[in-house]
């Protein structure tokens, strides 16, 4: 196994805060990997800094092989990194299909003139990325509500359209903010399931911020531990699980003595 | 289709009802009053209908429909009846002692539309006596009336005002309309005259300028207040490339493109400075580049005639046919019009268009989808500025001569007016919002003082009553639907089939 991304010695500043401190992570192509952390940790702030929307003050990012340290989160996407957000964000004023034809962007090659004129060729696209679209959705277990507004949907649905936004990128990376938060423990075992056929049959590699344990001791191949923006720990759930650092961050220092 | 349930409304005790009436017919008055000192009451005397004028009219309306407001609290038709006619007859005497003021005591100083030229025009021209009867009586009958009006049902006057909705529901009666519409369009013009020719020339020269402006501000979401500025690039270009100002007589097919190329141009470089200012901002630097355009078209005398303007610019021709009357400019801008709403309308359902509308959206997430946000609003701003040179390039060429005042702030706010009033990001809307703005004040002379008066009137009309536009956008429409029922997080009870649809 190869690792798909590398972040080298990732450091973050907002004025004063360090929010990110030379922080080392790597994912494996193929794998279902977390990242977890009390809040504050800079998990939010290091998907930030891995999809462009921040520069790193020190530190490089390298998607396989490539560095993308620096580039705009628009060069970032197209390269093949899609995310979601904490709070959802989708485009209220669009219909489902719409956002998810948003998310094709990078897929779709008619500029402004074949737009204007509608070529054939133009049209044979368009027509290719609705039905990528509807395949999305169904993938995503919402067939048939490609033409209701995404703030009609229930809570749980407008996460999966989310996903199935992220997904319409065809990325190789997909970056998970939090996907379970918010969710009834009938949604989340819905969600796990969807991550896995995310990676088993479109074979794209995830990493996600969750707090839902069970989410990310459920389905994580690897686990990284950020704690005040430098990583604490790592390792497979159940190595994470057993560290004495972790479980002082999380429950403070002297459970685990106790314990 | 949800059922409509009466609402029982609350009884009112009969001290609070006096209350009310009294309040209402205050009200009445007192907006009588102020139609009055603006003058506007004056304009719509003129307009005579029979025996009465648009200006009692309006009043009679007033009063009928304060009365009606008023009255709902009451119990029975009596006390309705009742209850109405104290809210007229308080308003008829509000407006019968203002009248008798203004006759008695000369208001010219202060209030220049109730001076004694104007004073026995509030007593009909008759007696004071005849006049206190007159506004008394009235008031009393169109109170009660207005009053007895409040019985019909509210579920009657919605149904009433929901004609056109359900009218636009009908299969393939759209576009019968449209078909009508352009038939209308096209066949109309010769036998209407030149008057309206101009008119609807005018409404066209706007509606171009508004497609444009719909696709920075409705589509991409980038406030732009300078927009008067493409405009004014586009008819300089030809005004420079078609009149003796520097002897150089291109022929219209070559100068229109140069002209909308020359506003392209200018819509990016002021697209680059701006790339990133969002919202307020955007506005107020938008603003000052239109401002910047005029006094540079002001100043720089030697290039571009200062305040004299250029004259003598050349009427286009096309295909050796020359356009010299105001129905030739009508099918030019007919044309344009066409071209650009056809354009607009392309955009608008392409990769393009959606990646303007998420733009707007949210401009972050856009470009985590792979929308180059630089790109795509330089792309916008040169898009529109194209559109607004190309008005006004048919502006210069159909007016013969130019002036930094045509290109004035007051232009770009119009635009960006009718775009609202007609539902931004849409495109009959700009249309809608071309005749009501631009057409609208063309026939009424009348009321050419109070135009601005009645525009503000307007806008803050539409946005209480109407926010979303005229003819609101299919987008627009979806937001504003889904947000009037499911707000927030809908009940959980739907999730457990879906969850089991997955599992599937």
């Amino acid at each position: 196994m190869s690792a798909i991304l590398k972040v080298e010695k990732v450091s973050k500043r907002f004025g004063g805060l360090l929010a990110l401190h030379d922080v080392d992570m790597v994912v494996e192509e193929g794998s279902i990997a977390s990242l977890i952390g009390p809040n504050g940790a800079g998990k939010t702030t290091l998907f930030n800094v891995i999809s462009g929307f921040y520069k790193p003050d020190e530190g490089r990012v390298i998607l396989r092989n490539r560095e993308i340290t620096g580039l705009g989160p628009d060069r970032v996407a197209s390269l093949g990194i899609a995310r979601t957000y904490q709070n959802i964000r989708l485009f209220n004023a669009m219909s489902v299909l719409e956002n998810i034809l948003v998310g094709q962007h990078t897929l779709l090659r008619s500029g402004i003139f074949s737009s204007i004129v509608r070529t054939p060729q133009q049209r044979r696209e368009e027509e290719q990325a609705r039905q990528r679209a509807i395949e999305l959705l169904r993938f995503v277990g919402l067939q048939g509500q490609g033409d209701a507004t995404s703030r009609s949907l229930p809570y749980g649905a407008q996460r999966r359209v989310e996903i199935a936004r992220a997904l319409a990128l065809q990325p190789k990376l997909l970056l998970l903010d939090e996907p379970a938060a918010g969710m009834n423990p009938g949604e989340t075992e819905a969600l796990i399931a969807l991550i896995r056929r995310v990676r088993d049959t479109m074979g794209i590699t995830v990493l996600l911020i969750e707090h839902d344990m069970n989410v990310v001791m459920g389905i994580s191949d690897y686990v990284t531990v950020l704690d005040y923006g430098t990583k604490l720990a790592e390792g497979t759930p159940s190595q994470v699980r057993s560290d004495k650092r972790v479980i002082e961050a999380y429950l403070g220092r002297g459970v685990s003595t106790a314990a | 289709m949800a059922v409509d349930l009466p609402v029982e409304r609350e009884r009112k005790p009969p001290l609070a009802l006096a209350a009310s009436a009294l309040r209402a017919g205050a009200l009445a008055g007192g907006i009588a009053i102020l139609l009055i000192i603006l003058g506007l009451q004056a304009a719509m005397w003129a307009l005579d209908i029979g025996p009465l004028s648009v200006g009692d009219l309006v009043l009679a309306v007033l009063v009928a429909w304060m009365a009606a407001r008023c009255a709902r609290g009451a119990g029975t038709a009596f006390g309705r009846a009742l209850v109405g006619a104290v809210a007229g007859v308080t308003a008829a005497v509000i407006y019968a002692a203002f009248a008798t003021l203004a006759n008695s005591v000369n208001l010219k100083e202060v209030l220049d539309n109730v001076g004694r030229d104007a004073a026995p025009a509030l007593f009909w021209h008759r007696s004071a006596e005849f006049a206190w009867l007159v506004a008394v009586a009235g008031g009393l009958v169109l109170g009660a009336a207005g009053a007895l009006a409040s019985y019909l049902p509210a579920r009657t006057v919605r149904r009433a005002a929901s004609v056109s909705a359900r009218v636009g529901a009908v299969p393939y009666l759209n576009m019968v309309l449209a078909i009508l519409a352009a038939v209308a369009l096209i066949a109309a013009p010769p036998f209407i005259g030149p008057f309206w020719d101009q008119t609807l020339g005018s409404i066209g020269i706007y509606v171009l300028m508004g497609l444009g402006l719909n696709i920075v501000v409705g589509f991409a979401g980038l406030l732009d207040l300078g927009y008067v500025a493409f405009f004014a690039i586009g008819a300089y270009t030809y005004a420079f490339l078609a009149s003796p100002k520097y002897g150089l007589h291109l022929p219209f097919l070559l100068a229109l493109p140069a002209g909308m190329a020359m506003a392209c141009l200018f819509g990016v470089l002021l697209g680059i400075p701006v790339l990133r200012m969002r919202g307020d901002y955007l506005a107020i630097v938008t603003l000052g580049f239109g401002e910047i355009i005029r006094i540079l078209m002001n100043n720089l005398t030697t290039l571009t005639g200062g305040p004299q303007g250029v004259l003598q610019i050349e009427s286009p021709s096309l295909f050796g046919l020359s356009a010299t009357r105001p129905l030739h400019y009508y099918y030019l801008i007919l044309a344009g019009c066409l071209l650009v709403g056809w354009v607009s309308y392309q955009l608008n359902r392409s990769r393009i268009g959606r990646a303007w509308v998420a733009m707007r959206e949210d401009e972050d997430v856009a470009a985590a989808s792979g929308v180059n946000i630089v790109r795509f609003r330089l792309l916008a701003f040169a898009t529109g500025a194209a559109f607004a040179g190309m008005g006004g390039v048919i502006f210069a060429s159909r007016q013969h001569a130019i002036f930094p005042s045509d290109f004035v702030m007051l232009v770009s706010i119009n635009v960006l007016c009718l775009i609202i009033i007609g539902g931004l990001g849409s495109i009959p809307g700009v249309i809608a919002g071309s005749v009501i703005l631009i057409g609208l004040p063309e026939v009424l002379r009348q009321f050419a003082d109070f135009r601005l008066l009645l525009f503000g009137a307007l806008l803050v009309l539409m946005m209480v009553a109407r926010p979303e536009g005229l003819i609101p956008s299919r987008r627009t429409r979806l937001e504003l639907e889904e947000a009037g029922q499911g707000f927030g997080r809908p009940p959980a009870v739907e999730e457990p089939a879906q969850v089991a649809e997955v599992r599937e």
